[in-house]
């Protein structure tokens, strides 16, 4: 299950962020883009914008549905994937890499967070019902 | 496959561009009188004029039959077969309020004409709201909203007033998980946040369930009676006493009148407001998605509350009253869709009190009657007494690998428009079939065929392929936007 | 038994096999679902079945006082405009595959609908200059409440909207319902002669004004000078929103969009929609690309089908109430398709050229109105320096309210009395001339000016 990256930590909302320091970098998981469909829009925030944890910074929209995107942990966004923004049918590939959403500075150590072994069991859960 | 065969012909279907590729300079489809004043130069009077004229399309007047011809034979229509979508009440639209309603006599009227000429249209609109009331039992009845989730954001509006004029805000609107988008929408919209309510296994509201979540925020609960399920909503009288005892309202969707109208009155089961679809119940023509008619009637409480203006009897004379110190405004400039008024007056006058039971009574023997020719081939996730419409999903038939989506677009191919389905969304993969009072029991028997051949035939990949257009791509019309002609000039 | 109802197809005989199928002897065994003490016994008030001989006879004795069949003559405008229409529209509007279809969520089986969207947006876009117009609205009260609204949702930050005092009366109603729970504060820009007040519009507009309404021709028929109001609007990052209820002027003013709007808005009903006592008539509603997520109602795109042939579709639905629920642009289901048909085959069938003679006709007789009525020394225009595209007002020399009920008997509809939206404003008289009114029935209404007023 190589497919979810052990350096990732996850959220319920299916967000995962990676951790450098005091600098994150957040993007959607897999499962997440399977169960939305074909993506067709993202709207990520201007660089500089702040958010709690929690809080929803973006939206991610296809044929189906819009999905809110949750920050997995407080910070203030400084970079966003303009090449994904532009192409937003390429998530599919890549999506824990390349295909990220935005770079976040962090407030603090993220907390509440599953690892990818928790998040393989969540979604698993998820799938049976 | 005989079946399919048999159900549909080849029509003859023509190709038609755009209008703005067959246009022609120098054609037209219309003569204009000669000028009899002298003419006016635009640049003398206007301190700047349009920079160049709009680029409609020029066609001759038979062209321009055709083109509009050609493409109405591309649609599907009540006036083709059974549409059997849940919740939507597709019946066949009478020709004669067509005729009435576009007559020169109710068509070229202005709202603003002198009240003397004006007494026949407020004697229309009166005698609705009379109609409307006996349907309901309730007091009071506004024709102004355009629509009905216009109606709905009228009647929350109302609820908003009741509450504010008690000298309090409250924020939340419950709602049941049967509920339809339209309802947390225009909840959003009047300034309340919703809260959820899940339903029993039985599909209905329950007592506890509402005890669990109404506290003194809450303002009204939203609800649909019958549900969308197909559902009388059996404990409705103590959901509306657990209610008002919180002196908090209930609003009921009027989207499935068509299943009580002279059965049960939403008045008497303790409604505080409700909106009616008279493009639903009263047969106004759907025309493709509107123009639809909203209007709410609403109990005593909400009686101070209606837009403006109301009508008024004085002596024999009928009025329009604008003032009226606790109302909450208009909803819309004018009186409301009058041409559909007189369109649902003309139906009600047609089929008169005992025909609008009649009515009901109908649609509620033919959904069972479908709910009988399918459940042995379709699953019903609640089985509880059906009226006007049953619900089922597509459980029986996972293991053949068939599911809803994929029944809805081979049902095309039969020359027949899916049933709701994905909806409501209590159900997963759900298939909601209303085939109305208007279905006649071979247009239903042609129905059931094709979604039992359907399920026989579980392999056919591609539908609907026997159509002007085969599956859409719907992903492509959103990834790249194209919602104008781009003219080549 | 009951009676076999033109309308119901089941017959006594098919009620009885349908019975039977179900497993039950009666339809009230069905009903068991209603519990007892909620099921109503009585009979609807709405009197005995008709037939359709009894059901004509009863509208024309009800309508035999209107407008209609007195053959009157009206100048009523405000909002609602008389023009002609030609008999392909209402018989094309007539066939069964487009009055009878339901909303086109079936893209397969609804092309025809979705085509004609699809032009209908692409002659609105046209004519309002703007990039992109969604498939309908209610009305055009409706449409610019909705503007305010995505006004809102654009600048989410600010509280304030500043409206027009020469915006329609009950359109500025509407807007005042709809935002009464939602914390946006109005405010009333003034009038210089007819026109809004450029000089007041500057000390209002600040950062905190999410959006400025504005609407021309104006309310008392005067154009206004949308380019200028429209910078004045944008230098503090405000939304400029245009409202055109006589949509035939764009034929000859420059476009909302050349004039810089954010978001037009407008009523259809000028092309062609019958006046039917105030609706159903089509709100028109256009605003710029990059602001296309932000729009509520329906839009209709172009997409090809397994085939590769070009189609049509709704698109961008994740905006709408069926899938966004309580996060939805706006509530907005059923729109007016019906009457966006009306509009489009009218304006396909008045083409390019007749669309722009049919304003001069209507702009060459208002001039011709203007002068004859002043000449009757009866009446005076209030607002002479201004340009007007199809209405002006009048001020006479005696309460208009009360010419306008002497004018009535006599099957004259002289235009609107003023005092119906401002009880202190006793003189003015709102007139409207189309294409559809003569010289001589001009020279009528100034005749009538002269014997009453």
């Amino acid at each position: 299950m190589s497919q979810y990256p052990k350096e990732l930590s996850y959220t319920k909302e299916h967000e995962w962020i990676r951790v450098d320091g005091s600098n994150g970098i957040v993007g959607i998981t897999a499962f997440a883009i399977e169960q939305l469909g074909d993506v067709v829009h993202l709207d990520l925030p201007k660089v500089g914008a702040k958010f709690k944890a929690g809080e929803s910074f973006g939206t991610i929209e296809s044929t189906k549905t819009v999905s809110d995107l949750y920050m997995p942990a407080a910070g203030t966004v400084t970079e966003v994937n303009t090449a994904l923004t532009n192409a937003p049918e390429d998530i599919t590939q890549d999506p824990h890499g390349k295909n990220w959403l935005i770079k976040v500075a962090l407030d603090g150590a993220p907390s509440n967070l599953m690892s990818s072994e928790q998040y393989l069991k969540y979604i698993a859960e998820a799938a049976s019902h | 496959m005989d079946f399919l065969k048999k159900s549909t012909g080849h029509a003859v279907v023509l190709e038609e561009p755009t209008s703005f590729e067959t246009s022609r300079a120098g054609a037209t489809a219309v003569g204009l009188p000669e000028l009899d004043v002298a003419r006016v130069d635009p640049k003398k009077v206007f301190k700047k004029v349009r920079s160049s004229k709009a680029r409609l399309p020029e066609l001759s007047e038979p062209e321009v039959i055709r083109h509009f011809t050609r493409m109405s034979t591309w649609n599907y229509a009540i006036d083709l077969g059974i549409y059997p979508l849940g919740s939507c009440t597709m019946k066949y639209n009478p020709r004669l309020n067509e005729e009435i309603a576009r007559s020169g006599e109710l068509s070229e009227a202005h709202p603003y004409d002198p009240i003397e000429w004006s007494q026949g249209h407020l004697r229309v609109m009166w005698e609705l709201t009379e109609d409307l009331k006996g349907v309901t039992g309730m007091p009071g009845v506004s024709l102004q909203p355009a629509a009905g989730a216009h109606g709905e954001l009228t009647g929350l509006m109302l609820v908003s007033a009741y509450h504010k004029a008690k000298g309090r805000t409250r924020k939340t609107i419950l709602t049941a998980d049967t509920a339809h988008g339209t309802n947390p929408a225009s909840a959003a919209l009047a300034g309340f946040q919703i809260v959820q309510i899940a339903t029993g296994e039985d599909g209905v509201i329950h007592p506890e369930a509402l005890a669990a979540v109404l506290n003194d925020d809450v303002a009204a609960l939203m609800t649909t009676n019958p549900n969308t399920l197909g559902i009388f909503e059996k404990n409705i009288l103590t959901v509306a006493n657990m209610l008002h005892e919180k002196d908090a309202l209930l609003y009921i969707d009027g989207a499935n009148l068509n299943a009580v109208l002279g059965l049960s009155r939403p008045g008497d089961f303790g409604a505080d407001v409700i909106q009616f679809n008279l493009h639903k119940t009263f047969s106004t023509p759907h025309g493709g998605g509107g123009p639809g008619s909203g209007p709410i009637a609403v109990s005593e409480r909400l009686l101070p509350f209606l837009p403006v203006p109301r009508l008024e009897k004085q002596g024999e004379k009928i009025v329009l009253v604008d003032k009226a110190p606790q109302s909450i405004g208009r909803v819309k400039a004018f009186f409301g869709n009058y041409g559909m008024f007189i369109r649902a007056w003309c139906y009600i006058r047609a089929l008169g009190g005992e025909g609008l039971r009649q009515v009901s009574e109908n649609a509620i023997l033919n959904a069972n009657y479908m709910r009988s020719q399918l459940q042995d081939v379709l699953h019903m996730p609640v089985n509880a007494p059906t009226l006007h419409e049953v619900v089922f999903n597509d459980r029986n038939q996972r293991e053949i690998n068939l599911d809803t989506t994929k029944m809805a677009k081979r049902l095309i191919d039969y020359g027949m428009h899916p049933m709701t389905v994905h909806f409501p969304l209590c159900v997963k993969n759900a298939i909601m079939i209303e085939p109305t009072e208007t279905e006649s029991r071979s247009e239903m028997d042609r129905f059931v065929s094709a979604l039992k051949e359907i399920i026989k035939t579980p392999d056919v990949e591609q539908a609907p392929t026997r159509v002007f257009r085969e599956k859409v791509d719907e992903t492509k019309a959103a990834r790249e936007l194209k919602l104008t002609y781009k003219f080549k000039d | 038994m009951t009676f076999q109802h033109r309308f119901l197809p089941t017959t006594s005989n098919d009620r009885a096999e349908l019975l039977k199928a179900c497993g039950v002897g009666s339809v009230e065994e069905l009903l068991k679902g209603i519990p007892e003490n909620v099921r109503f016994k009585g009979i609807l008030p709405s009197g005995p079945a008709q037939s359709e001989i009894e059901i004509r006879r009863r509208v024309r004795t009800l309508m035999k006082d209107g407008r209609y069949a007195q053959n009157a003559l009206s100048f009523i405008g405000a909002g609602i405009y008389d023009h002609m229409c030609p008999a392909a529209v209402n018989q094309l509007t007539l066939r069964g595959e487009f009055l009878t279809s339901y909303t086109p969520y079936q893209p397969e089986m609804s092309q025809g609908t979705l085509q004609a969207l699809f032009e209908f947006q692409t002659m609105v876009a046209e004519l309002f200059g703007m990039e992109v117009s969604n498939a309908s609205h209610y009305d055009g009260s409706t449409s610019l409440a909705e503007a305010a609204l995505m006004a809102m949702r654009l600048n989410k930050d600010r509280h304030q909207l500043l409206v027009s005092a020469s915006v329609h009366p009950e359109y500025v109603q509407v807007l005042k319902t709809y935002l009464a729970n939602l914390g946006v504060e109005i405010t009333y820009i003034p009038l210089e002669a007819g026109t809004t007040s450029i000089n007041s519009l500057k000390s209002l507009v600040s950062d905190q004004v999410l959006g400025v309404i504005v609407q021309s021709p104006n309310f008392y028929g005067c154009v206004e000078d949308l380019e200028a109001l429209g910078v004045v609007a944008k230098s503090k990052g405000a939304m400029f929103i245009v409202s055109t209820p006589e949509t035939l002027s764009l034929a000859v003013l420059p476009s909302p969009g050349e004039c810089g709007a954010d978001i037009a808005t407008g009523e259809g009903q000028s092309f062609g929609v019958p006046q039917s006592f105030g609706g159903p008539f089509v709100g028109l509603f256009t605003s710029k690309m990059e602001y296309v997520r932000q729009m509520p109602g329906r839009l209709c795109g172009e997409t090809i089908d397994a085939q590769g042939r070009r189609s049509y579709t709704l698109t961008l639905s994740t905006r709408e109430q069926h899938i966004r629920r309580d996060k939805a642009t706006s509530n907005i289901c059923t729109n007016q398709n019906l009457m966006a048909l009306w509009a489009t085959v009218w304006l396909t069938m008045m083409g390019k050229e007749n669309f722009h003679e049919l304003a001069i006709q209507n702009l060459s007789k208002t001039e011709y109105a203007k002068e004859k009525l002043a000449a009757t020394g009866k009446a005076k225009l209030r607002y002479a320096n201004q340009s007007t595209f199809n209405e002006f007002v009048v001020d006479l020399k005696v309460p208009a309210q009360e010419f306008f009920q002497k004018a009535a008997a006599l099957g004259v509809a002289p235009g609107v009395a003023l005092s119906r939206f401002d009880e202190t404003d006793t003189t003015g008289l709102l007139v409207c001339v189309t294409e559809k009114k003569t010289r001589d029935d001009i020279d009528h209404l100034a005749q009538i000016l002269r014997e009453l007023a």
